[in-house]
């Protein structure tokens, strides 16, 4: 199916509703929202992070776009 | 719901004109042109010297810098004005000709409120177009909001279907809105004005396939002068233009892509040869942007370099013959005389009071309460000698002595609190404590 990503990540602190999240490899470093994290996790935590791609997803959105966008060029 | 009259007009080229134009001479010149369906301004060798003319290209004083009036204004080189709207990591640009407006972009999602309010200083009560040089949310993430807030004659779209919710929302809001849509294509011209031109130079009829690629580059020619807008444009899309023998010379350029080195190639800016170029960009962000290569190859074509994360807002403002460039934090900071003179905890205003013998320019500088947990920054807005302005934490319309937050919640404490006034550099001009 498709591919995915793993890996792991400290979460090295919390400021303002946003975690600062820092890769256990490589010179990365990226944020999320609180609200995107599991419910009770806090900085120091190991958190292991998996990325798919969701193609379907990805298409219907697409669609969806590209249909609005040809309704409006219709309607000008 | 908003019945906005439909005169505004896209009004499409021919792109096979060009061709005819190539071939004859003394068919160069744009400014010439007469109104409405008219082919793409021919191509010039890319050495070609742009139209003589007088370039007093330095910050204005205060005084001659427009101010939030009703009408709009007109600048100190008069009728058209370009406002290269401070949202940080983003665009926003607002041009302003006689009493007709057009909007291209509104910064990241967050930003609506800031250009909305920067707009309504400027006197703007509608947009007569507005147009989305790409779906990506730096451009586009405020604009759902600001059309919401203004009517709007039409809406011009790159028309790559992006598949953020971001984007989604933005054509809802077109659709339900009812607002007249155009896909942008090479070789249509958005009619503002018969005076002034402004010819779409990307993206081309088979887009590239990538969003910035693919963005809409306009550009817009008042007499003698004219100013590119490249979007986030790359390489590619800049060796398409050039391909395609577009006449890219200009006056001003709006640099692609934030500055990014993966834009603005050398052949691109030789053939644009800018006076001025104005990068957009917000200091310390992820991307490094602009690149030190961008800016070495636009000092070495002798341009002058504005950018909003030194200068804050920049506003571009021509007759069509002598171009001149005022910035909000270039300004002068003219102290003496300007002060808070009252803070009223209750009623949730804080007034300033120009005592001295000449206008500030107050564009970029900033209100904040004690531990600065809430900073308020001024649109463009100029303070006439002896003339007192009134800062409301809520909504209103700005106006030439009250100016408006747009708070739903107090700012200040009625225990107790302190009002800082600074100037576009962070200097404090002035404190109040009540």
């Amino acid at each position: 199916m498709d591919e995915e990503s793993v890996f792991w990540a400290s979460i090295d602190r919390v400021d303002e509703g946003v975690a600062v999240l820092i890769p256990r490899e490589g010179s990365a470093r990226f944020t999320l929202p609180c609200s995107l994290l599991p419910a009770g996790a806090r900085e120091g935590d190991i958190l292991e992070v998996s990325i798919r791609r969701d193609a379907e997803a990805t298409e219907e959105a697409r669609r969806r776009a590209a249909e609005r966008i040809e309704r409006l060029k219709r309607r000008g | 719901m908003s019945s906005t009259p439909a005169r505004y007009l896209v009004c499409i080229a021919l792109c096979v004109c060009t061709l005819a134009c190539l071939i004859t001479a003394g068919c160069s010149a744009p400014g010439g042109e007469e109104p409405g369906i008219t082919p793409l301004p021919a191509t010039e060798p890319p050495a070609t010297p742009g139209p003589a003319i007088t370039l007093p290209v330095t910050a204005t004083a205060p005084a001659s810098e427009p101010t939030a009036a009703p009408t709009g204004g007109s600048g100190p080189a008069g009728d058209l004005l370009i406002h290269f709207i401070d949202v940080g990591q983003g665009d926003a640009i607002l041009l302003q000709f006689h009493n007709r407006t057009m909007l291209v972009d509104a910064g990241e999602r967050g930003m609506e409120e800031r250009v909305i309010r920067y707009l309504n200083g400027q006197g703007v009560d509608r947009l007569d177009a507005v147009v989305a040089t790409h779906a990506h949310s730096d451009h586009i993430g405020g604009l759902a909001g600001v059309i919401t807030a203004f009517p709007v004659g039409r809406f011009v779209d790159a028309a790559q279907p992006q598949t953020t919710a971001t984007y989604e929302n933005l054509l809802a809001v077109v659709e339900e809105q009812g607002i007249p849509y155009t896909a942008a294509v090479r070789g249509q011209k958005i009619a503002l004005d018969p005076e002034l031109e402004i010819l779409i130079l990307n993206p081309r009829d088979d887009p590239i396939g990538d969003m910035n690629e693919d963005s809409v580059v306009l550009k817009v020619t008042l007499g003698e002068v004219s100013c590119l807008l490249a979007g986030d444009a790359g390489a590619a899309a800049e060796e398409d233009m050039l391909d395609a023998g577009l006449d890219l010379d200009a006056d001003v350029l709006k640099v692609g892509h934030h500055g990014s080195l993966y834009a603005s190639s050398p052949e691109f800016l030789t053939a644009v040869s800018p006076t001025i170029s104005v990068i957009m960009v917000g200091a310390g962000n992820d991307y490094g942007h602009p690149h030190q290569e961008t800016l070495d190859r636009l000092e070495a074509i002798g341009s002058r370099i504005y950018r909003t994360d030194i200068d804050g807002t920049i506003l571009v403002s021509t007759d069509g013959r002598v171009i001149e460039v005022a910035t909000a934090a270039t300004t002068p900071p003219a102290l003496s005389g300007l002060q808070i003179t009252a803070l009223d905890l209750v009623g949730e205003a804080v007034t300033i009071t120009n005592a001295g013998d000449t206008a500030v320019n107050l564009t970029g500088w900033t209100i904040a309460d004690e531990g600065a947990s809430s900073t308020y920054t001024f649109p463009v807005f100029s303070l006439p000698p002896g003339a007192e302005v009134s800062l409301h934490t809520g909504e209103g319309s700005d106006n030439a002595t009250a100016l408006y937050w747009g708070r739903k919640t107090a700012v200040w404490n009625n225990d107790g609190d302190t009002a800082t006034l600074a100037d576009a550099n962070g200097t404090v001009v002035s404190t109040l404590e009540r």
